[in-house]
């Protein structure tokens, strides 16, 4: 069964299942081979074990997606949470603050209704690769925010000193794309979840 | 002997049924399936296990390791919230496929 590639839990579960199941044989008086051969046919051939497994170990892996999404939300929510307090500085006028509120609530609504933009995939596995690959291009984009166009567009265009709120505005809306990208994973769960609803 | 489609069908409501009686774990669920149905609801033991599992990850059952009474670990099952709710949901449906099945059977002795 683990060679069929049956992980460990699951494994230490059928054993405890086949050994019950012997145990039961004997008490009925059978031999010891004829309990144990009749306890492994009962318990099905390993390939067809394997098979529903690993539909269940791919749904994990799209779990782990949104996981990992779920992960990336609460930092650029912790992020946005540590600059917040800057929009209450007096030199920031009302347009940044309205701006900061306006992001943080599209960002709400993206990961609450975005699954009805989203493709309801039936595929786990794609649903997984496409959630892990935004999550990845999340990390890209905040690479190169950091890298390129905080120094190169945001400070030579905004400014750092005179107009503060644009800022730490131009943060917010970054960790903002990083979220939403990150949310692609659950969204597109949802949207199965969804249409699955739906067909029942 | 009951179909295989039949049989798949009606694992999930009743694992749920069973575990609504009280927390169980994977051999004694099959055992009472078994024993509730005359052997005629023969489940294939090891794909009982798949379908556990997705019912948790589903939020539908919670499991823990515990211990058997030789000592053994044993991972037991209990219901959750979702799942005495999916319970009443699939009772409701096959309880409306047999009140149909029985309606039709009824109208050929008329």
């Amino acid at each position: 069964m683990r060679a069929a590639g049956i992980v460990p839990p699951s494994l230490a579960e059928l054993e405890n299942h086949l050994r019950e199941d012997i145990q039961r044989r004997r008490r009925l008086g059978l031999e010891a081979d004829k309990a144990f051969n009749d306890a492994v046919a009962a318990i099905g051939p390993a390939a067809v074990l394997e098979r529903e497994f690993q539909k269940v170990e791919r749904s994990r892996a799209v779990t782990v997606v949104n996981l990992v999404g779920i992960a990336f939300l609460a930092i650029a929510g912790f992020f946005s949470l540590m600059i917040a307090p800057k929009f209450f500085h007096p030199m920031v006028g009302p347009a940044p603050r309205l701006f900061a509120v306006m992001i943080v609530a599209m960002t709400a609504l993206s990961w609450r209704y975005g699954y009805r933009l989203l493709p309801a995939l039936a595929n786990p596995w794609l649903r997984a690769a496409v959630g892990a690959s935004c999550c990845v291009v999340a990390m890209i984009w905040m690479r190169c925010f950091v890298l390129y166009l905080l120094p190169e567009i945001v400070i030579r265009i905004i400014g750092r000193d005179t107009l503060l709120g644009w800022y730490f505005l131009s943060f917010l809306g970054a960790f903002a794309i990083a979220a939403v990208l990150a949310g692609v994973g659950h969204g597109l769960e949802k949207a199965a979840r969804e249409r699955k609803a739906v067909a029942d | 002997m009951i179909r295989k489609e039949l049989v798949a069908a009606s694992a999930e409501p009743l694992v749920l049924a069973i575990l609504a009686k009280g927390e169980s774990y994977g051999y004694a669920i099959i055992q009472d399936v078994k024993a509730r149905s005359g052997g005629k609801l023969n489940w294939t033991d090891g794909m009982l296990y798949p379908v556990l599992h997705r019912m948790e990850r589903r939020g539908l059952i919670k499991s823990r390791w515990g211990e058997s009474e030789t000592g053994r670990k044993r991972k037991y099952y209990s219901l959750k919230k979702d799942g005495k709710a999916a319970m009443t949901k699939h009772h409701e449906q096959w309880s409306l496929v047999h009140a149909v099945l029985a309606g039709l059977k009824k109208e050929q002795y008329v």
